[in-house]
């Protein structure tokens, strides 16, 4: 009985107790180095993919390409910037020794309607409209949206320092989180004799709960030889 | 057969696991190979960020072109009359800016490739450089720092569209 419990003792498999504490410490360095860089970059991974993914991005990008598709096909003879007090739309005028005005809303016309050769209304050749209907981008609180609707007897999106509803066709929400302490003063333009020169400027800062932001500034030309 | 002898080759037989060597070597091993995947990590991150600021960049050098293309590319064109934070640089071309949280300068560029007497038409380049810290810092911008260049081409008898 004891000659057996002696010979498993002497010839036991495995490592003594100093291997065993050696193995770990050497092996806790280079983990701990590990899990520090593993931490770190992990860290900066989540924040950049939350970037790339978020909301205000995705709304960025949607906005910037809704106004300059819009504003792309619009006449530069017929569109205006306006600023909004207590609803009241009023058109944006430099203030005094300046050129730039700015405000809170964009009006565009554009031709929309096909060509159709028993309607002269619709020709773009024989009307005098500078567009069958209208996009108005206007700051609602901390909301872009976005009116469309067609021109009735010249009627677009404002009349009489109002937001006009009856002819709207659609109304989008573009974003909900425009910072508008950073900027409230979304739209500008260069003016002369009156007269916008038809590049309209974009400056939006979108924020989100988290306070990550995005700010944007961009430029639309809008057509100088069509449709009239 | 003695009892040393019985009791090397017991060992050897029954032997079993790593030696510590063995072990060091394994988690050597494992350590390279995270760190390399945490290089492409790091790598990733980079380039998002060089991406972003690709982007912001783009925009603004499109930005300062249509401003520019309106005005049928004047030579005097200014960029802090644009009310869009372009601070200029004096006895330069160049200006400052700082657009969506990146510090950028800028510098516009004109040349008349082209005039034609009879239809007393001048084409022109206008172009604009946008050049950024490479480390995304405030910091004074060289020439190894990267930038983005882009151009169009204006006839000045004309402005924009």
């Amino acid at each position: 009985m004891r000659l057996k419990s002696d010979f498993r003792n002497r010839f036991q498999p495995g490592f003594s107790l100093i291997e065993l504490i050696v193995a770990i410490a050497i092996v806790a360095i280079p983990l701990a180095a590990v899990a520090v860089l593993l931490t770190g970059s992990s860290r900066s991974w989540q924040r950049m993919y939350n970037d790339t993914h978020s909301q205000i991005r995705q709304d960025s990008l949607a906005v910037m390409m809704s106004i300059q598709k819009t504003g792309r096909q619009a006449n530069l003879t017929n569109y205006s910037i306006y600023t909004i007090k207590n609803s009241r739309y009023s058109p944006a005028t430099p203030p005094s020794g300046k050129t730039i005005a700015s405000g809170q809303a964009v009006e565009f016309r554009f031709w929309q309607d096909t060509f159709d050769p028993d309607n002269p209304a619709s020709n773009i050749f024989e009307s005098d409209n500078t567009g069958t209907h209208y996009a108005l981008y206007y700051l609602d609180g901390s909301t872009l949206k976005q009116d469309i609707g067609r021109v009735v007897n010249g009627v677009g999106g404002v009349a009489n320092n109002s937001r006009q509803t009856a002819n709207i066709q659609s109304t989008l929400v573009l974003t909900k989180l425009v910072n508008t302490t950073a900027n409230n003063e979304l739209f500008s333009h260069a003016m002369s004799g009156g007269q916008g020169n038809g590049c309209v400027n974009t400056r939006i800062t979108l924020t989100d709960t988290n306070k990550n932001s995005i700010e944007i500034l961009f430029g639309t030309l809008l057509r100088s030889a069509w449709p009239r | 057969m003695n009892k040393r002898h019985y009791n090397s080759i017991t060992t050897s037989a029954f032997r079993k696991g790593f030696s510590l060597l063995e072990l060091v070597l394994a988690i050597l091993i494992i350590s390279i190979l995270s760190v390399g995947t945490l290089g492409y990590q790091y790598l990733a991150t980079r380039m998002a960020l060089r991406a972003n600021a690709e982007i912001t960049a783009t925009r603004t050098a499109r930005f300062i072109l249509d401003n520019w293309k309106k005005t049928g590319g004047d030579e005097n064109f200014d960029l802090e009359s644009l009310d869009a934070d372009f601070e200029e640089i004096p006895k330069t071309s160049q200006y400052t800016t700082t657009i969506n949280k990146l510090p950028m300068t800028t510098e516009l560029y004109w040349k008349d490739i082209e005039e034609d007497t009879l239809s007393m038409t001048t084409i022109r380049q206008i172009q604009v450089t946008v050049r950024w810290k490479s480390d995304y810092s405030t910091s004074q911008l060289t020439s190894s720092d990267p930038s983005f260049i882009m151009a169009t081409y204006v006839r000045r008898d004309e402005d924009g569209g």
